[in-house]
């Protein structure tokens, strides 16, 4: 009787141990997340400053983006080194240069049509005539720097 | 007295439209710009492609003046009021910033 006793009693603490054991089981899977979550939190705010610097360095790509424009001199000041140029619709673009400003003057000579290469960008003056042929009367082109200049 | 004002009339005429005839008479000489697509020598004719993609084709002859521009280093003091002139910039701030100007310098008398 006693053995069958401590048998029934022993059974019934494997179960209760074992109940436990499951309900720990049970337990342990919401707590595993938890400590992810914590260590990414821990982990994040370098992360996210990371991740801030690129949007910071576009805006100054874009200021950097040179811009052409032309037109006539308007006003230039040697003293305060700036220039207004004005454009063919009217607009005045104020500009300033230093020491670094390459200035470069487009001397005109003399030339033969053979002297045009193919590709290089040309402005030609022309008068349609009859029969529908237009005839050139000039033909003005600009040749590259070469290396150095 | 009808007979002059008649001549007054038509001599009016004339002053008012001859000068418009003339107009038509010179025919207004166009400019295109763009890149040479072809150029042929032997049957003296040559395509520019312009910006928008359009041709043009133009005949030339002997008469056809062609003027090379050839680059050279200058200062801001050579640069005239009125001078036509083409910069390249860079805004930095409320401040636009020259890096490249060019420009033409017109030919002497004679060339």
């Amino acid at each position: 009787m006693n053995n069958l006793l401590s048998i029934a009693g022993t059974v019934l603490v494997i179960f209760a141990l074992s109940s436990c054991a499951l309900e720990q089981e049970k337990a342990a899977p919401p707590a595993k997340p938890a400590a992810p979550a914590v260590a990414e939190a821990k982990k994040a705010p370098p992360i996210v400053e990371a991740k801030k610097v690129p949007p910071v360095a576009k805006p100054a790509e874009v200021k950097v983006k040179p811009v052409k424009a032309s037109g006539d001199v308007g006003l230039m000041d040697l003293e305060k080194n700036y220039l207004i140029l004005v454009t063919k619709e009217g607009k005045l673009i104020t500009a300033d240069f230093t020491g670094k400003t390459k200035v470069t003057k487009l001397v005109p000579q003399p030339a033969k049509m053979s002297d045009i290469n193919l590709g290089q960008s040309a402005a030609v003056t022309y008068n349609a005539g009859k029969g529908g042929k237009n005839i050139a009367t000039s033909v003005e082109y600009t040749t590259k720097a070469k290396k150095g200049e | 007295m009808g007979r002059n004002l008649t001549c007054a009339a038509v001599i009016l005429a004339f002053f008012i439209v001859a000068p418009a005839l003339a107009q038509e008479k010179k025919a207004k000489p166009l400019k295109v710009s763009g890149d040479v697509g072809l150029l042929d020598t032997e049957k003296n004719y040559m395509i520019v492609v312009t910006k928008e993609g359009k041709l043009v084709t133009v005949d030339f002859d002997k008469k056809t003046k062609v003027t090379k521009f050839v680059p050279g280093p200058a200062k801001m003091s050579d640069i005239g009021l009125g001078q036509a002139a083409s910069i390249t910039y860079k805004q930095a701030g409320d401040k636009n910033v020259i890096d490249v100007l060019e420009f033409k310098v017109k030919a002497k008398k004679g060339e």
